[in-house]
């Protein structure tokens, strides 16, 4: 006998067909002192009714007990249960499928916590700064700088082209990857990342940005990633920039991998 | 899928059908041992936090987003 059968036994339920319920609602009203309601798919169970006496209080929790042990059904606080639909509904992306077994699995857990916060984001910014302020309570700096990397389109624009530059040479290892990843994300808020769309004057003006505010936090250094030979040169002419080279103290260090180049700039 | 939800007010009810109550702190223990419950992860439940159980034998939820998306993928492999 299922729950939802042993729930009709036990508070006497007539009138339903069984087979098409869905939902146990158990709520405490105030106001409405009846203890069930029925509808097609639910049948709500008000706590605070005077109907319900102890006895079948007690054989009441049996039931939910039983619920979940028994019958595998879980047992979820509404919100929960309204919030994973609006999940599923959500769903995986190519993105974050690609990233399985590249990033931890802590790392993974963030970025696709931080596509369905930039989704909710569009339609409730008040939702969306909620969750990620949550986000941010658990796991800290790292996931604040995931979140902002995955809504600025960093993951798709960045880091994927990154890895399949790197994988393409022959003494690839997947934790220079990792290695690189971890970096950047700890020190995302100082670090520009050069896109093929983006002109060698706008260029220097993000970078004119981050260096202020490197200026601003004490922060020593300046980091600057870029993937492709468009890139590369553009880097050459950054450095020799005028206004730029005023923000650094020492010759900065480049790091070229193939067409991957790694930047830092030691901000004065 | 089938389930059984709770509101904020009725959780305590539920925490109890599975042998769980609050300690001084706010947070769910077992009644028996007065230990804290805790998530798969390890976290300690809030009852304030608490989002409910699934089967595994019991795992406990907290009401945080990443949790939830946990949550959302375990059930969708459980539907198969």
């Amino acid at each position: 006998m299922g729950a939802f059968d042993k729930l009709k036994s036990l508070l006497k339920i007539t009138g339903i067909d069984i087979s098409k319920l869905e939902n146990i609602s158990l709520v405490k009203d105030a106001k409405d002192i009846s203890l069930i309601k029925v509808d097609k798919r639910k049948v709500t169970i008000n706590l605070n009714s005077p109907d319900l006496d102890k006895q079948t209080g007690k054989q009441l929790k049996q039931v939910i007990n039983e619920a979940l042990n028994l019958d595998a059904m879980p047992v979820l606080r509404d919100e929960v249960e309204e919030e994973v639909k609006l999940i599923s509904k959500s769903g995986g992306t190519p993105t974050d499928e690609f990233f399985k077994d590249k990033i931890s699995n802590t790392d993974l857990l963030i970025l696709r916590t931080a596509e369905y916060i930039n989704e909710v984001y569009k339609t409730d910014k008040g939702k969306g700064a909620r969750l990620k302020s949550e986000l941010v309570s658990r796991y800290g700096e790292r996931a604040r700088n995931i979140t902002n990397l995955c809504a600025e389109g960093y993951f798709e624009e960045y880091f994927i082209p990154l890895y399949k530059a790197l994988a393409n040479r022959p003494d690839f290892n997947p934790d220079e990857f990792k290695d690189t990843f971890n970096f950047i994300v700890d020190t995302t808020p100082f670090t520009v990342f050069l896109s093929n769309s983006m002109s060698e004057d706008v260029a220097i003006e993000a970078i004119k940005d981050k260096l202020a505010r490197c200026q601003r936090y004490g922060m020593k250094q300046l980091n600057i990633h870029g993937i492709g030979e468009e890139n590369l040169n553009k880097i050459d002419n950054i450095l020799e920039n005028e206004e730029v080279k005023s923000g650094f103290d020492a010759s900065p260090t480049v790091t070229k991998k193939g067409n991957v180049v790694h930047v830092k700039i030691f901000v004065k | 899928m089938k389930t059984i939800t709770f509101d904020k007010d009725s959780a305590m009810f539920v925490a109890s059908a599975f042998g769980k109550k609050i300690d001084s702190e706010g947070y769910l223990i077992e009644a028996d041992t007065g230990e804290r419950v805790v998530t798969r992860e390890g976290q300690e439940v809030k009852a304030k936090k608490f989002g409910g159980v699934i089967k595994g034998s019991e795992l406990y939820i907290n009401n945080d987003i990443a949790s939830l998306i946990k949550l959302s993928d375990t059930l969708k492999q459980r539907k198969g």
